[in-house]
């Protein structure tokens, strides 16, 4: 057989595996296996699936619409039609939090996939053709990672007005020029492997290389990289919103941290739960990040 | 920080009532409109009037002390004629006005550079000026000598130079002429025709007096940071983003008649801290950094005295966030519309749930000013929460159920009640017929925007109003400062509201004044008002228990007033 | 490695001017409000904005005004501030003290807390002490600065009565040692927090990693009293990357850590910056965009230069 359809053969996981139920539960056993031996990434990916989850059906899980200023009275303690209390506007907490929950999410996914995407691009463009444009390319990323993060956050939504497009694009390109870096220095290193010396002097095909050896390690320190990055764009959109710059009119955790600090110290759950949501949120990518690096560990030696 | 951490600049220009606040009196503002001021004051010149501060429970007067105030703005400038942030509160410190009337206590008169005045006829005022009013020491090489009329003509012209200046409406428009007599003991101020408002402006902050040496050329760049004048307290120290420290003008004049002649000020300094953040302000306070602190509502200062020893002034607070609507932009130009608004803000709901009670609805003319407002049964056929008659209107009107608007409003606003008014102000608007597209902004551009009018409606500044004046000016096609800066009056549409305005403004007698005035804002109410105060609260300001005899009911002319002390014992 | 300077100062040089054209650019066609318009304040008349445009020298065109500027950092002159007219190379002498005690014991604290942890957790490595500092460390890594400082302020100051002093300007460290450490101890605790979490992940999979290498295999084989001496010579080899972090980490609180100076009310550099972008103050964010650039080039050269320090192996040329 030829080496394409190899992986799919059922001689691949065994002979008992022949069988489509066996494959199943043979590949759910060796899931498990990974959770047990992961636990940490475990706690971290149910972190993240409930508060995907909370996003997803946000609507169906609040009780009160978050911008309702009749939920309930003002600065509320917490109670059993309040699970965490009323704000300052009469709002609903627990249904602000779950809601809160679709922006951070949100936000953080696209600018890390759209950025991560654009980074990886460009970190293969840069470290496989080399020369004049890998120079250029470098040269601007180190510039744009001498610019201080903060004020290029704060000079685009200052410009564009806040809102969830410019949030957004602002964080892609935060996230950028480290996953050129990232990427680029992988693609160097793999670049001068001896596979790859060895296929280029058998005179292959130029984006066949690419495809074959350099793609499969690229894409996978991607995906670790992006991991980590969903943490850290998390914390980056809240303190933004903290500072005013978020998306007006949403029930955005980090913007309901800095409202709760006028009501500090009377009404401390509002001030926490949404600190906590973000804390946690991090908290499960974190986790899962470390996870994912850990078990893809061999792969990763020496290209950080 | 103080709302947000957004916009220190604009902060600057909205917050002065958070500076003058923390200046260490609650409640009203004096002067222009964005000055605020608060608390009340005790006045002791002669006798003439003025309330007693905590009445004589305090105890015998004790010289010495420094005194702490939190600002959330920073100083822009101790020049008085162009000031605009946090040191507005502070001119009244540094140097001196002609006299100070109190829109809150009408019995209030403070003489301070003058002695007196005379009026031969309706439009004249000459006044006589103290003697002994002397320039503190100082580093702009201003002598230390004594005030006269000549200083008042000096620093008046100046303001004409100065367009941009607040007090520019004032002078501009009713400094006719004025002159020092030749013994500069006599100033005489000439008004185009009879300003019931006079007495209001000319004790104004931004209308006190600096020493002409210190208006030179050489000087003007320096009262960026420096200062020299002739009132209760001398600069000492300014240091960019950090504070001010202020000492006792070793010359100045006042004596607390009613102690031995003491000199005043007792205390020997003011040290005004800029804290720009609002929650840092208020643990300042706590822990016992700062001596004066008032809270953005009556709860939160009732809360943060539980328990302690704080002495509390509550006053009404001259301030209120409005609606407004572009008079000449669709659907704003129907009557209907702009009544329809109106019925629809349940001006209650902002009371109980941004204020929990302690706050009361405004007509056109906030409810501090008392009977010049019109009285709450007239204001019922004006004005109530009636989302059906809101929704008739707009019938009427437009032929459909609902109507389509465009609302813009500052996406995360320093402005204290802005982010508090807004979700409820929306679903009021949506409840009563409104179909709202709403259209946040980066505060910057809001600003520009609503400054420019470039907008169809949107929530106000929280701008102070110390006196009916601006109530009156935001109706008028020139808007609230007449240069056409925010100008959303309806005199736009009718040039008779105009007239009608200038007119009232020349009643000088206070009972036809008073008549005249309800009469205006049953018309502007006919023609249905673009510019609609919402509520005005109260406000409680805290004291450490070592401040004694406080101001209070005087509202910002308090700021004048130096007979309290600081008792540490 | 002389030639490795002056190689890597040029391209830094060259870097710095693309940041600061960039700045330039950015801020000038940035839509928003007009600092002339800001400048000439609230009751501004369209004679008052021209007047404030010619003073800010806006109507110059764009290369005259880069030129002026760029010349006047070459001179010394850093500039004007359009807000508060006082000359930006002023604020900034007097704001630095703040940010750089601020940042001094940020790393000081990040340094005494990270490391010794981070090896220890890599050293007994599956032990309590292990799951401990990275449990910790991971808590500390997501929970969000504002939100720290926000409570580190606020709840002493409610349960009892205790604030660092705030509002008080810098207090000088040779007047008042003990309210200097007041004012600036709690805010640095609060950045260290994330720092010294990231240190400690650092160092522990850094060490992992050289204790993992043959020759500290064959070592090992050698028996106890070896071992110590290899954690040490391990040790500095793994220091490596987390110099690099901590040099990152000390170019970014160069810069100013802008939330934790505000909350905390410290007349630092960052306060500074974050004001003037919301003035559009375009002579001082132009000039602490390039003091920040500037930070960020040095203290990664810094950083390399200290790696040849840390491992013989690596020479530059």
């Amino acid at each position: 057989m030829s080496k394409d359809v190899a992986i799919a053969s059922p001689s691949f996981f065994g002979e008992e595996a022949a069988r489509p139920e066996a494959r199943l539960s043979q590949r759910i056993a060796k899931l498990g296996q990974l959770a047990r031996q992961n636990p940490l990434g475990t706690i971290g990916l149910i972190i993240i699936l409930v508060f995907a989850a909370m996003a997803v059906f946000a609507p169906l899980i609040a009780p009160y619409a978050p911008t309702d200023t009749r939920a309930g009275g003002v600065d509320e303690s917490m109670s059993w039609s309040h699970l965490f209390g009323t704000n300052r506007a009469g709002q609903d907490i627990f249904s602000r939090v779950v809601h809160g929950s679709r922006i951070s999410l949100s936000v953080a996914f696209i600018s890390v996939l759209g950025g991560g995407t654009v980074g990886i691009l460009l970190g293969i463009i840069s470290g496989y053709l080399g020369g004049i444009v890998d120079s250029t390319i470098q040269r601007t990323v180190d510039a744009a990672i001498a610019f201080p993060a903060l004020l290029l956050l704060l000079i685009i939504t200052q410009a564009l007005g806040p809102s969830f497009g410019t949030i957004v694009f602002a964080l892609m390109l935060a996230v950028i020029p480290g996953v050129t870096r990232v990427v680029r220095g992988t693609v160097l290193s793999e670049k001068n492997n001896q596979y790859v010396e060895a296929a280029r002097a058998s005179g292959a095909w130029a984006p066949r290389i690419l495809l074959r050896h350099i793609l499969p390690n690229v894409v996978a320190l991607g995906i670790i990289v992006m991991t980590t990055l969903l943490g850290a764009i998390i914390l980056a959109e809240a303190a933004l919103s903290f500072l005013g710059l978020g998306i007006p009119s949403s029930a955005s955790w980090g913007q309901d941290v800095n409202k709760a600090r006028q009501s500090l110290p009377y009404h401390i759950p509002a001030a926490i739960f949404p600190g906590a949501a973000i804390t946690l949120t991090v908290l499960g990518f974190n986790l899962l990040g470390d996870a994912i690096r850990d078990i893809a560990d061999p792969r990763l030696r020496g290209s950080r | 920080m103080a709302g947000s951490y957004w916009d220190k600049f604009t902060k600057q220009r909205i917050s002065r009532r958070r500076a003058l606040q923390s200046a260490g009196v609650a409640g009203a503002a004096a002067g222009a409109i964005w000055v605020v001021g608060c608390g009340g004051g005790d006045d002791d010149d002669g006798g003439n009037g003025g309330n007693g501060g905590n009445g004589g429970g305090d105890g015998k007067p004790v010289r010495g002390g420094r005194y702490s105030v939190g600002s959330a703005a920073d100083f822009d400038t101790f020049d008085p004629y162009i000031g605009i942030a946090a040191s507005v509160g502070y001119f009244p410190r540094l140097y001196n006005v002609l006299v100070n009337y109190s829109a809150l206590d009408t019995s209030f008169e403070f003489f301070d550079l003058a002695t007196g005045y005379e009026q031969p006829d309706d439009a004249t005022y000459i006044f006589t000026i103290r003697d002994g009013v002397k320039v503190s020491p100082n580093a702009l090489g201003v002598p230390e000598r004594n005030l006269d009329a000549e200083d008042v003509v000096v620093a008046y012209d100046r303001i004409k130079t100065l367009p941009q200046s607040n007090a520019a409406a004032f002078i501009n428009k009713w400094l006719a002429s004025h002159e020092a007599s030749t013994d500069k003991r006599q100033y005489t101020f000439n008004l185009p025709s009879p300003y019931y408002f006079f007495r209001n402006r000319i004790g104004s902050p931004i209308n006190t007096v600096v020493p002409k040496e210190a208006l030179t050329d050489a000087n003007i760049g320096k009262l960026r940071s420096q200062a020299a004048g002739a009132g209760p307290f001398m600069l000492r120290d300014y240091a960019e983003g950090t504070g001010a420290t202020l000492d006792r003008n070793p010359n100045y004049y006042r004596r607390d008649e009613s102690n031995n002649n003491e000199q005043l000020p007792y205390i020997d300094g003011m040290d005004v801290k800029i804290i720009t953040d609002r929650a840092a302000i208020r643990t300042a306070f706590q822990t016992g950094q700062l001596s004066v602190y008032t809270g953005e509502t009556v709860d939160e200062s009732l809360q943060l005295a539980q328990g302690q020893n704080y002495t509390q002034v509550k006053d009404p607070v001259n301030t209120f966030l409005a609606f407004t609507m572009h008079p000449e932009k669709a659907p704003w130009t129907d009557e209907r519309i702009r009544k329809a608004a109106n019925f629809a803000i349940n001006r209650q709901e902002f009371v109980d749930k941004v204020y929990n009670g302690e706050a009361q609805a405004n007509g056109i003319f906030h409810w501090p000013l008392g009977d010049l407002a019109l009285p709450e049964d007239e204001l019922e056929e004006f004005q109530r929460y009636d989302p059906a008659e809101a929704k008739a209107l707009i019938r009427a009107a437009t032929g459909q159920d609902t109507v389509k608007i465009k609302m813009m409003y500052p996406a995360e606003s320093t402005i204290e009640q802005h982010s508090l008014h807004l979700p409820i102000f929306l679903q009021q608007l949506k409840d009563g017929g409104f179909d709202v597209e709403e259209d946040p902004q980066a505060f910057g551009t809001w600003l520009d925007n609503y400054t420019n009018l470039n907008y169809e409606c949107s929530l106000a500044l929280n701008q102070v109003y110390e006196y009916a004046e601006f109530n009156m000016d935001w109706q008028h096609s020139e808007g609230p400062a007449r240069n056409n800066i925010y100008a959303v009056g309806i005199g736009k549409l009718y040039p008779e509201i105009d007239e009608e305005i200038d007119r009232v403004k020349g009643i000088t007698d206070p009972e036809e004044f008073k008549e005249a005035v309800h009469e205006l804002q049953r018309t502007i109410f006919e023609k249905g008002p673009a510019f609609l105060p919402l509520v005005s609260p109260y406000a409680i300001t805290l004291y450490q228990p070592y401040v004694k005899n406080i101001p209070q009911g005087i509202g910002a002319s308090g700021l004048y007033v130096n007979t309290w002390w600081i008792d540490q014992a | 490695m002389q030639t490795y300077i002056v190689r890597r100062l040029l391209i830094g040089a060259i870097i710095l001017f693309v940041l600061s054209v960039a700045v330039f650019i950015l801020l000038r066609i940035v839509p928003g409000s007009d600092p002339a318009e800001l400048r000439c304040g609230l009751n501004c008349t369209p004679e008052g904005i021209k007047q404030a445009r010619e003073e800010m020298g806006l109507n110059d065109p764009y290369v005259v005004q880069y030129w002026d500027w760029l010349s006047g950092v070459f001179t010394g002159d850093l500039g004007t501030s359009v807000v508060n007219f006082r000359p930006v190379g002023d604020s900034i002498k007097a704001r630095f003290p703040v940010t750089f005690e601020l940042m001094v014991l940020t790393l000081i604290i990040t340094i005494v807390v990270g490391i010794p942890f981070g090896v220890a957790s890599a050293v007994w490595k599956n032990s309590p002490i292990d799951y401990g500092v990275r449990v910790s460390a991971i808590f500390g890594l997501a929970v969000p600065s504002f939100w720290l400082a926000t409570l580190v302020l606020i709840l002493p100051a409610t349960w009892w009565g205790y604030a660092p002093p705030l509002g008080a300007g810098y207090i000088h460290i040779e007047e008042d040692l003990w309210g200097n450490l007041k004012q600036f101890v709690p805010p640095a605790a609060v950045l260290a927090v994330g720092s010294a979490a990231g240190v400690m992940r650092l160092t522990r999979s850094s060490l992992l990693e050289v204790l993992r290498q043959d020759y500290m295999r064959t070592a090992r084989a050698k028996g106890l009293a070896e071992r110590a001496l290899i954690v040490r010579h391990g040790l500095k080899n793994s220091l490596i990357p987390v110099v690099t972090v901590l040099g990152l980490q000390m170019a970014g609180l160069l810069g100013g850590a802008i939330i934790v100076e505000q909350i905390f009310t410290l007349p630092g550099l960052g306060a500074f910056t974050f004001e003037a972008l919301f003035r559009k103050d375009f002579p001082v964010v132009q000039t602490m965009t390039l003091y920040a650039g500037i930070t960020v080039v040095l203290l990664n050269l810094l950083v390399d230069i200290s790696y040849a320090w840390l491992d013989p192996r690596i020479r530059y040329s």
